[in-house]
C-alpha cells in the first residue's frame, strides 16, 4: 500500500498531512512497540521541516513597526511574559506590554472595555481554551492565519484555524519531593490521592483555575463517580499559582502537589531542589494553553507579527527554554521533560462541552466542596 | 458637598445593591429581580462569621497596642522617642501583602525560620508559632493596622492639655490612676475613631486573610468575594450581596460611634500654648523600651530581614549557603521589568494627588459633621464612612461599572484609580480629622469672630494651625493607604495604569516568592525614601517659619 511504511508515515506527519494520534495509530498497526514508536515520535519532533522553520512572518513587519506596541493579556507568569516580550522587542522593536489576568479577572474587564469601547487588548493567552472557543463563537476574535500554523496539529488548533492556536501544551502531574516522602509511600494513581494519610497534605488550585477546571474535566472520565467527594475528604489545600503550591511542597508544608504545572518539574531540576514527577496510568489530562487576536485590536499588523513570532520555532523554542514547558509545535522539543509521545493524555472530545457555562459551573460547585470554599 | 459624596459613594453603592438583587448578568441590564442571593448567603454565613471574628479580635489587639505605645512615646521621657516614634508606624507604609507573605515565611508550622530556630535550639519537633492558622492572621493583622490606629491616638494625645493630668497627680492619684482615670477618657474619641476604622479596615482586608487564610481553607469576606469574582462564571450577585452585608455592618458601627460619644464636650484644645508634660520611666525605663523595641523587632526587622532574605535567593527554599545567593532578582525588577518601573511612578504621583485631594475633601466633611449644624450632616457622616465598610474589592467593581456608564473613557486610566482612592479612603481621613476637630475648643473661633475676622480668617490663622498635626498625620496616611492598596486596584488597573499593590500581587501569584521578595524590598524602600523626604522637607518648614 502507497505511504503505508513507516518513513512515508513520517514524512506525511512531518509535513502536516497527518496528525501525531494518526501516527501512532498507524504504527502501532504496524507492529511497532511503544518505545519504537516513541523513539520515532522523538525524532519527529526535533526535527524541524525546513518550510516551516524558515517560513517568513505574514504579518506586515513594516506596518506593525509603524503601529509600535502589542498589548497583551494572559494567565502566565507575569515575569516570564515579560522576558519573552524583551525577546520580540528586541527582534522588531516592538513594544509588549502584558497583563497577567486570571479568566474571572479578564472577562470583567473585556465586557467593561468593550462596552465603552475603551479596549485596549491585541493577544490574548490564556490557559482555558473553551473560553477562547466561545469568545470565537462570538465574534470578537480576529482570524489571522500565520504561516507558522501549519507546524501545530490540528487539534491544538480552532476549526476553522486562524483564530486562536494552542502553543502551550501542559500536562500537570503529581509531583513530591523526595525529601518528605519516601518513593513507596507515594501515589502512583489518583485513587492514591484518596488514602487518608494524605489528609491536609495535598496541595491543588483553586476553582478559577482554567488548568484546574481542565485536569476535573479530564480526570472525571477516568476515575469512579464519588472520586471527588472523596477527595474533599483529604482536605486538599488550593493555591493561587502552582508557584506557591511548589514552594510549600519543597519546604514540606504539604507533601504531594495534585495537580502542578509540568514546567514546575523543570523548574525545581534547574534550581536543583529535589522533586519527582508522576504520570498516572489512567492518563494525564492536557491542558492546552491558547493565544489569538483580539478583534477590537487597534494594532492588528503588530498584533499578527507577535503571533507569527510567538508560533515560529524560535519563539517557541525559546518559550520552551525559558518556561519549561512542552510546546504544542511539532519541532519543538523540550529534552528536560519525558517526551509527550510517551504520555498517555487526556484531552476534551466534546468542545462544547468543554466550553459551556453550564458545564464551568459544575466544576465550580464541585471545586468549591473539594477546597472546603462551601 | 452632599451632592459630591451622593455620586463619589452612593451612585456605586447603588450598582452593587441593585447587583445583588439583578438576577441577570452585570454587564447586561437585569430583566429581573429578586432575592435569590441573599437567601443563597444564608448557606455561607460562615464568611461573614469569620471575618467578624477575626475583625474584633484583631481590632482590640491592635488598640491595645496603639495605646500602650502611645502612651510609652507620648507621656514618658523615654530614651530614642523620635527614633521609636518613626520605627513604630513603618509596618503601615509596607503593604498587607508584605507582612503576610513575610510572616508566612517567618511562622510557617515546618518550615517558619522562626520555628527551625527554635527546633534547632531546643530539639523539639514541634513549632512555636503557626503564622497559618486564625490566631496567626489576627496577630498579623494587628500588627500592620496598629500604626494607623497609633497615629491617630497619639495625634490626639499631643493635643491634651497637660495640666488636667497634673492637676489629677497634685490630688494624689499616681501615674497610672491619671492615665486610667484622666488620659484614656479624653481620649475616648481618638480611641474609638480608631476602633471604628481598623475594625473597618479588618473587615475589609484581603491579603493576609489571601495569604495566610485561604491555604488553610479560612474564608472570609473578602477572599469569598474574590474568589466568587475570579471564577468562570463569575459570580457577582452574591458577591455584591455579601459585599453589601458586610457595608449594613460598617454603618451600625457609625451609628456605634456617634452613640458613644453622646453629647459630651471633648475640648480640652486651649487658647494658650503649653509644654507636654513627660513622665520619667525610672526604673521602668528598660520594661517600657523593650516593649516598644519587641514590637519594631516582630513588626519591621523581623518581616524586612525575611524578606530581603528571600528576594536574594535563587530558588523558593531558601538556604544559608552564600553560593545559592544571587541579586538578578533585583536587576530583573528595577532594569528589565517594564511593568515594576511603571507602577513605582504612577503609585508616586497617585499618593500624592490622593492624600492632597482627601485631606481637602475629608477635612470638609470632618468640619461640617462636627462643626456646623447644618441639616443632613450626620447623612454626610454615613456616605463618608460607607466606603470603608464595603471591601474595596467590590467596591471597585461598584465603581468601574457605575463609572462605566457615566464617563467611560476614565475606564483604563490612573484617573479611576485617583476616584476609587479618594472614595475609598474617605472614611480613613474623615476619622483622623474628626479625633482631633472634636477637641477643637469652639470659643477659639468664637473669639476671633468676635473680634472681626472673617470666617476664611479665622479658619487660615487659628483653626488650621491648631489642625496641622492633624493635617499632616492625614495627609500621610492617605499617601501610604494609596501606594499599599491592592484591592482597590486591583479591578482597575489596566497595562498602561499600573500600581505597586496589584503588581506585587501578580507577581506572588504568578512569580515566585524570591522575585515578589525582591519587588516589596524595593517597594518598601522607596516608600521609606519619600516620607524621609516629606519628612525632611515639612522639618524645614517648621524651622523656618
Amino acid at each position: 500500500m502507497k505511504g503505508s511504511a513507516p518513513q512515508d508515515m513520517v514524512q506525511g506527519f512531518l509535513h502536516g498531512k497527518m496528525t501525531r494520534r494518526d501516527l501512532i495509530q498507524r504504527l502501532t498497526a504496524l507492529g511497532l512497540s511503544m518505545p519504537a514508536i516513541g523513539a520515532i515520535l522523538s525524532v519527529c519532533s526535533s526535527q524541524a521541516s525546513p518550510a516551516l522553520a524558515e517560513a517568513p512572518p505574514g504579518a506586515d513587519v513594516e506596518a506593525a513597526k509603524k503601529e509600535g506596541r502589542v498589548v497583551m493579556w494572559h494567565t502566565d507568569m507575569q515575569a516570564g511574559v515579560s522576558k519573552f516580550g524583551n525577546l520580540f522587542s528586541d527582534k522588531y522593536g516592538i513594544k509588549t506590554e502584558s497583563d497577567r489576568l486570571l479568566p474571572g479577572r479578564a472577562l470583567p474587564k473585556l465586557e467593561v472595555g468593550l462596552k465603552s469601547g475603551t479596549l485596549d487588548l491585541d493577544v490574548w493567552w490564556i490557559s482555558d481554551a473553551g473560553i477562547m472557543y466561545d469568545q470565537q463563537k462570538k465574534g470578537r476574535l480576529l482570524r489571522y492565519v500565520s504561516p507558522q500554523m501549519q507546524a501545530y496539529a490540528a487539534e491544538f488548533k480552532s476549526n476553522p484555524e486562524g483564530y486562536w492556536t494552542g502553543y502551550l501544551v501542559d500536562t500537570p502531574a503529581i509531583m513530591y519531593s523526595p525529601k518528605f516522602v519516601k518513593k513507596e509511600e507515594a501515589p502512583k494513581t489518583y485513587l492514591d490521592l484518596l488514602d487518608p494519610k494524605w489528609k491536609g497534605q495535598l496541595g491543588c488550585k483553586p476553582s478559577s483555575s482554567g488548568s484546574e477546571y481542565a485536569w476535573w474535566y479530564l480526570v472525571r472520565q477516568v476515575v469512579p463517580e464519588d472520586y471527588f467527594d472523596r477527595l474533599a475528604k483529604n482536605q486538599p489545600r488550593p493555591y493561587d499559582a502552582t508557584d506557591q503550591m511548589m514552594d510549600d511542597l519543597q519546604r514540606g508544608e504539604i507533601k504531594i502537589g495534585t495537580c502542578v504545572s509540568i514546567f514546575q518539574y523543570v523548574v525545581a531540576l534547574r534550581n536543583k531542589q529535589p522533586v519527582e514527577l508522576v504520570l498516572p496510568p489512567e492518563g494525564t489530562p492536557c491542558s492546552l494553553e491558547v493565544v489569538g487576536i483580539s478583534a477590537s485590536t487597534k494594532r492588528p499588523n503588530a498584533a499578527k507579527l507577535f503571533i507569527d513570532y510567538f508560533l515560529s520555532q524560535e519563539g517557541q523554542q525559546a518559550w520552551t527554554n525559558m518556561y519549561g514547558s512542552y510546546s504544542a509545535r511539532k519541532d519543538c522539543s523540550n529534552k528536560e521533560l519525558p517526551s509527550l509521545a510517551t504520555v498517555k493524555l487526556l484531552q476534551p472530545k466534546d468542545m462544547e462541552d468543554y466550553a459551556s457555562p453550564t458545564r464551568h459551573q459544575e466544576f465550580i460547585k464541585v471545586w468549591n466542596q473539594v477546597t472546603g470554599f462551601k | 458637598m452632599l451632592a459630591l459624596l451622593l455620586l463619589l459613594v452612593a451612585y456605586p453603592l447603588l450598582v452593587l445593591v441593585g447587583a445583588s438583587f439583578g438576577l441577570g448578568p452585570l454587564e447586561e441590564s437585569a430583566g429581573a429581580y429578586g432575592f435569590r442571593y441573599y437567601l443563597e448567603l444564608f448557606q455561607h454565613v460562615h464568611w461573614l462569621m469569620n471575618s467578624l471574628g477575626v475583625s474584633v479580635a484583631a481590632t482590640l489587639l491592635a488598640l491595645l497596642l496603639a495605646v500602650v505605645l502611645a502612651w510609652i512615646l507620648g507621656r514618658t521621657a523615654l530614651p530614642g522617642r523620635q527614633l521609636l516614634n518613626t520605627l513604630i508606624v513603618v509596618p503601615y507604609y509596607m503593604s498587607p501583602l508584605v507582612g503576610a507573605l513575610a510572616w508566612g515565611m517567618l511562622g510557617a508550622p515546618k518550615s517558619g525560620f522562626i520555628n527551625r530556630a527554635f527546633q534547632a535550639l531546643t530539639g523539639s519537633q514541634d513549632y512555636l508559632i503557626n503564622t497559618y492558622s486564625v490566631g496567626g492572621m489576627i496577630c498579623v493583622l494587628a500588627l500592620f493596622e496598629m500604626p494607623s490606629a497609633y497615629l491617630m491616638i497619639s495625634a490626639a494625645m499631643r493635643g491634651i492639655d497637660p495640666s488636667l493630668e497634673e492637676s489629677s497627680l497634685v490630688l494624689g492619684a499616681n501615674q497610672l490612676t491619671t492615665a486610667l482615670r484622666v488620659t484614656l477618657p479624653l481620649l475616648r474619641p481618638a480611641i474609638l475613631g480608631a476602633a471604628l476604622f481598623v475594625f473597618s479596615s479588618m473587615m475589609g482586608a484581603f491579603a493576609v486573610p489571601a495569604i495566610l487564610g485561604i491555604p488553610i481553607r479560612f474564608y472570609v469576606a473578602t477572599t469569598a468575594i474574590y474568589t466568587l469574582v475570579s471564577t468562570y462564571p463569575p459570580d457577582y450577585g452574591l458577591a455584591a450581596a455579601l459585599g453589601v452585608l458586610v457595608a449594613l455592618f460598617t454603618v451600625l458601627a457609625v451609628w456605634l460611634y456617634g452613640w458613644a460619644l453622646g453629647s459630651r464636650s471633648y475640648a480640652v484644645i486651649g487658647a494658650r500654648s503649653y509644654r507636654q508634660r513627660l513622665i520619667a520611666p525610672g526604673r521602668w525605663a528598660p520594661l517600657l523600651l523593650a516593649a516598644c523595641w519587641l514590637y519594631v523587632l516582630v513588626g519591621v526587622a523581623l518581616p524586612l530581614g525575611a524578606l530581603a532574605f528571600a528576594s536574594i535567593q535563587r530558588g523558593n527554599v531558601t538556604s544559608l549557603r552564600v553560593s545559592d545567593w544571587t541579586l538578578s532578582q533585583y536587576h530583573f525588577v528595577l532594569f528589565e521589568q517594564e511593568a515594576a518601573l511603571q507602577s513605582i511612578k504612577n503609585s508616586l504621583l497617585l499618593g500624592v494627588l490622593t492624600g492632597t485631594g482627601g485631606v481637602v475633601l475629608g477635612g470638609l466633611v470632618a468640619w461640617l459633621v462636627y462643626r456646623t449644624r447644618a441639616a443632613g450632616r450626620r447623612v454626610l457622616e454615613y456616605l463618608a464612612m460607607l466606603p470603608q465598610g464595603v471591601p474595596r474589592l467590590i467596591f471597585s467593581l461598584g465603581l468601574l461599572w457605575g463609572w462605566l456608564v457615566l464617563a467611560g473613557k476614565l475606564y483604563g486610566t490612573i484617573w479611576i484609580l485617583l476616584l476609587a482612592y479618594l472614595t475609598v479612603f474617605l472614611p480613613l481621613t474623615v476619622r483622623s480629622l474628626t479625633g482631633v476637630v472634636v477637641q477643637l475648643e469652639r470659643s477659639l473661633e468664637e473669639s476671633a469672630r468676635v473680634v472681626g475676622a472673617s470666617w476664611l480668617r479665622t479658619i487660615r490663622t487659628i483653626t488650621l494651625p491648631l489642625l496641622r498635626p492633624g493635617v499632616v498625620a492625614a495627609w500621610m496616611l492617605l499617601f501610604i493607604s494609596s501606594i499599599r492598596d491592592v484591592s482597590a486596584s486591583i479591578l482597575l488597573q489596566s497595562p498602561k495604569s499600573r500600581v505597586l499593590g496589584p503588581t506585587i500581587y501578580d507577581f506572588w501569584d504568578s512569580g515566585g516568592l524570591p522575585l515578589v521578595s525582591a519587588l516589596t524590598v524595593v517597594q518598601t524602600v522607596i516608600t521609606l525614601g519619600a516620607l524621609l523626604v516629606m519628612g525632611l522637607v515639612l522639618r524645614q518648614k517648621k524651622e523656618g517659619a
